[in-house]
Order: C-alpha cells, then structure tokens, then sequence
C-alpha cells in the first residue's frame, strides 16, 4: 500500500535524524574542562600581559600576585550580576517586582562597582608598575579582549564540516 | 437610407432547408426505449466498505505533513550548525570579521556590555579549540 510505504519512510526518518545529530554531537571536539582552560587561559593572559608591558621577573610575581586578585573580584562581579539576569530569565512571568528592580539596580551599577575595584588595587599596582607601565595597561587589556573576540571571528569563518 | 435599393434578406429562401424523413418522429421513443432494453443489463455498481485505514487517511497525511515539516526543521538545524549558536555568536562575530583591532578596542572602551566574564564565557562555551602555544 502506497501510504503505508509513505509512512514508514517517514517512520525511518524520525528514527535516523535523532541518530544522526547524536553521532554529530559525539564527532564535535570534546569541550574541556572549565577549570582547566580558565587554568590555560590565565596563563596565556599572564604571557601577553608580561610582553605587552615589558615585566621584568621580579615585577612579574608581584603585579600578577595584585592582578589575579583583582581580575578574579572583577569577574566575580559581572557572574553575580549575569547569573541575576539569567535567574530572572528563568523565572519569566513568575518574577516579583522586587526581584527585576534587584537586577535592575544590580545591571546599571555594576559599571560604578567595577570602578570602584578598579581604585581599590590602583594603590598596589602603583607599587609594582612604573608609570608608563601603568599608563599602558588599560591598553594592553582592551589589546587582549580583542584577541578574545577575533578567537570568535575565527570560529564563525572556518568552513563547516 | 435608399428605399429603392433591394434588401439582401428579402432575397433569402423563406425555408431554412431543415427536414427530415417523413414520419421520423412516429414512433421515436418506442424505438428508442427497445434498444435500451436490447443492450445488456450493467454490472451492480459495487461500493466498496469503508475500512480503518478510510477513516484515519485524512488526519495520517495531515500527521505526515507536520511531521515532514519537523524533519525539515531538524535538518536545517543539524546542517547548519544549530540556530541558538547562531543567534550567541551573530553579535561577536559581525564585529570580528568586519571590524578592524582600532574600532574592536574602541567598543570595547565604550562598551559595558563586554566584560572578562562574558568574553571568556562565551569563549568557553562557543567550544572553540584555542592554540594556547601560539595564543
């Protein structure tokens, strides 16, 4: 009966399509672990600093010593702040008043907390950069967040397989 | 108008040349009604029952038609890479293929919407296989 092979090409399809996503899922390189590539990163992160800013060895331990603190509250931050976000998005409907001013006030202060981090170390980066080295920081991090985001540029145009 | 001009229809043949044999519709249905009699009988129409696969024909094609249009789906999604990574990364990835390193740095500058979590976030999640040697 002609409907009935229809259906049962159908019936094959639906079988081999899940089939076939989760074999691609399997072929896709494996993600690692987070830790261990925040681990990897950190330490690409330290090299281009250390270059960019002409570190010797002995300003390497104590500027690293300060910027790792202050990176790592930074980050903690913004996660607080997107975790919030993502809590409400969650949420959706069933999220009170006070929980969206929460985030709300937490999104449009986060840049003023960020500052205020930023002149809490100032004093100690003061102590371990020189000033031209100081100057050059802000630079040399926006100089490293670009490298970041062409990592993503390089993603969206390789060839798909 | 000229009233002594001959019309052309006063010419034509007050006949309009029709006929048929004398006495052709004498007797005409009686004739009629016994040939029909004389052909033989039709075969009884047979109407054939309706089974189970009759009444649900209709909602199995509509059936199969969602279900070919959610194959469909599956495929574009499968083939192209998934649209949620589309959608993460469409933002990032306009800047970086066209943007040159001075505009990148300046939206960056100008930009909160970019910090080091979101970056290496998204960098993490992207699952992108980054060369840390060569970094």
């Amino acid at each position: 009966m002609k409907p009935l092979r229809i259906l049962l090409l159908l019936l094959a399809c639906a079988i081999v399509t899940p089939a076939f996503a989760d074999k691609k899922e399997k072929n896709s390189p494996k993600r690692p672990d987070r830790k261990e590539w925040m681990a990897k990163m950190k330490e690409a992160n330290h090299k281009f600093l250390a270059e960019e800013l002409k570190l010797n060895n002995a300003q390497k331990e104590d500027f690293f010593a300060v910027y790792d603190r202050m990176l790592a509250e930074r980050m903690h931050l913004e996660e607080q702040c997107r975790e919030m976000e993502r809590a409400i998005h969650r949420k959706g409907k069933n999220a009170t008043e006070k929980e969206i001013n929460d985030v709300i006030n937490e999104q449009f202060t986060l840049e003023e907390r960020l500052s205020k981090l930023e002149q809490k170390y100032l004093p100690e980066l003061r102590k371990v950069l020189s000033p031209s080295q100081l100057l050059r920081l802000k630079h040399t991090e926006r100089e490293w967040h670009c490298r970041l985001m062409q990592q993503h540029g390089k993603r969206n145009k390789a060839p798909k397989d | 108008m000229d009233k002594g001009k001959k019309k052309p229809h006063n010419e034509w043949p007050k006949s309009n040349g029709m006929t048929v044999p004398e006495g052709f519709f004498e007797g005409l249905e009686e004739q009629v009604m016994a040939r029909i009699d004389a052909l033989p009988a039709p075969a009884p129409v047979v109407i054939p029952p309706v089974t189970f696969w009759h009444r649900i024909r209709p909602y199995t094609y509509l059936a199969a038609m969602f279900t070919g249009i959610w194959l469909m789906l599956n495929m574009f999604t499968l083939f192209g890479g998934g649209a949620e990574a589309v959608v993460d990364q469409h933002s990032l990835a306009d800047l970086t293929s066209s943007a040159s390193n001075a505009y990148l740095s300046d939206y960056i500058e100008y930009s909160s919407a970019t910090g080091d979590y979101d970056l290496y976030n998204n960098l993490y999640e992207s699952g992108i296989d980054i060369d840390f040697e060569n970094f």
